[in-house]
């Protein structure tokens, strides 16, 4: 565990950004990469190695930092949706259901489209939970967060190489 | 040199790049395809990982709008580029770090000028910016890949 305390670190970082309303709006591309990058100069830091660093131990770093990400930023969903009984996508359920209804597709898929939403909606107000829900970003959080991950710990290992050799 | 293993994976890795890159313009095809429609609701959460998705900056046409801001569309449409691009040169085994810095200077430029207040938020610019940062970046992403899928086929017992 202390082996990865630097991806514990890092990726509890990017599971925050991911979730807090304010933070959420500074959330880019560059998120997890850089937090990816941020675990392995912090891994760097703690182990006192200074040589070449191989790029299976930044991608396993960056995978790691991704599924910490992933987990905090999962669960803390989760907990906020559970404890306010609010989210974003009831949020933005008024503009989603604009949507769907401007689209040009047929009239029995928008009112199953609409039903879907609205049941969804109608467990998050009264339990603070969805099944669907947490599929969903169960799926997308533990999909994207360690992909763009191993792409931050596989160019983060360049800057590093890269500054050694200057050296 | 390129490893073995990544002449086929490189193939995958595109194909899945194009996937990405089209779900960001999902809402054009929901009417081609209407059950895309349970897609683009899952896509939106998606992609809200990797973009902060401020409405005045999506790139939009009538009804539709990109999944992304247009500067994240810019750097995933680089990406793309460049994936292309590297079916018809070689790729080498390490790239200076320096021309992607280089690369996201504009990027970081136009970021600054903008929350100064120097000028407005242009899509255009921050497509242009995004595309080159994007096409840039790939490089390096591609060159880590290989480095990685060689270290792996040389560590194996």
């Amino acid at each position: 565990m202390k082996k990865y305390l630097s991806s514990f670190v890092a990726g509890f970082g990017a599971g925050v950004l991911h979730i807090v309303p304010v933070a959420k709006s500074f959330t880019c591309c560059l998120i997890m990469p850089l937090a990816a990058y941020l675990s392995i100069v912090l891994d760097r830091k703690s182990t006192g190695e200074t040589g070449r660093m191989d790029m299976k131990r930044g991608v396993i770093l960056g995978l790691l930092t991704g599924i910490y990400a992933a987990s905090f930023g999962t669960s803390l969903d989760i907990l906020i949706t559970f404890i306010t009984k609010n989210n974003e996508i009831v949020a933005a359920y008024p503009q989603l259901q604009k949507l769907i209804n401007d689209f040009p597709i047929t009239e029995a898929l928008k009112q199953e489209v609409l039903m879907m939403l609205s049941s969804l909606l109608d467990q998050i107000k009264n339990s603070g939970f969805s099944l669907i829900y947490t599929l969903t970003i169960l799926f997308s959080n533990f999909i994207i967060d360690p992909i763009f991950g191993m792409i931050g710990g596989m160019i983060g290992v360049q800057i590093v190489n890269s500054k050694i050799s200057k050296e | 040199m390129n490893s073995r293993n990544y002449r086929i994976i490189k193939p995958i890795f595109y194909f899945l790049s194009i996937i990405w890159l089209f779900g960001i313009f999902i809402e054009w095809a929901v009417p081609f395809f209407e059950n895309l429609i349970y897609i683009n609701l899952i896509a939106d959460h998606t992609y809200s990982l990797v973009c902060h998705q401020e409405p005045g900056k999506l790139i939009t046409s009538g009804l539709y709008s990109s999944k992304v801001c247009a500067r994240c569309t810019g750097i995933y449409s680089g990406a793309v580029l460049s994936n292309t691009i590297l079916f018809f040169i070689k790729l080498t085994n390490s790239i200076n770090i320096k021309y992607l810095l280089l690369a996201s200077l504009p990027m970081l430029l136009d970021i600054l000028f903008y929350n100064l207040n120097i000028y407005s938020y242009s899509k255009l610019i921050a497509f242009g910016s995004g595309i080159l940062f994007g096409s840039a970046g790939f490089f390096y992403i591609a060159s880590g890949m290989n480095n990685f899928i060689y270290e792996l086929e040389n560590s194996k017992p």
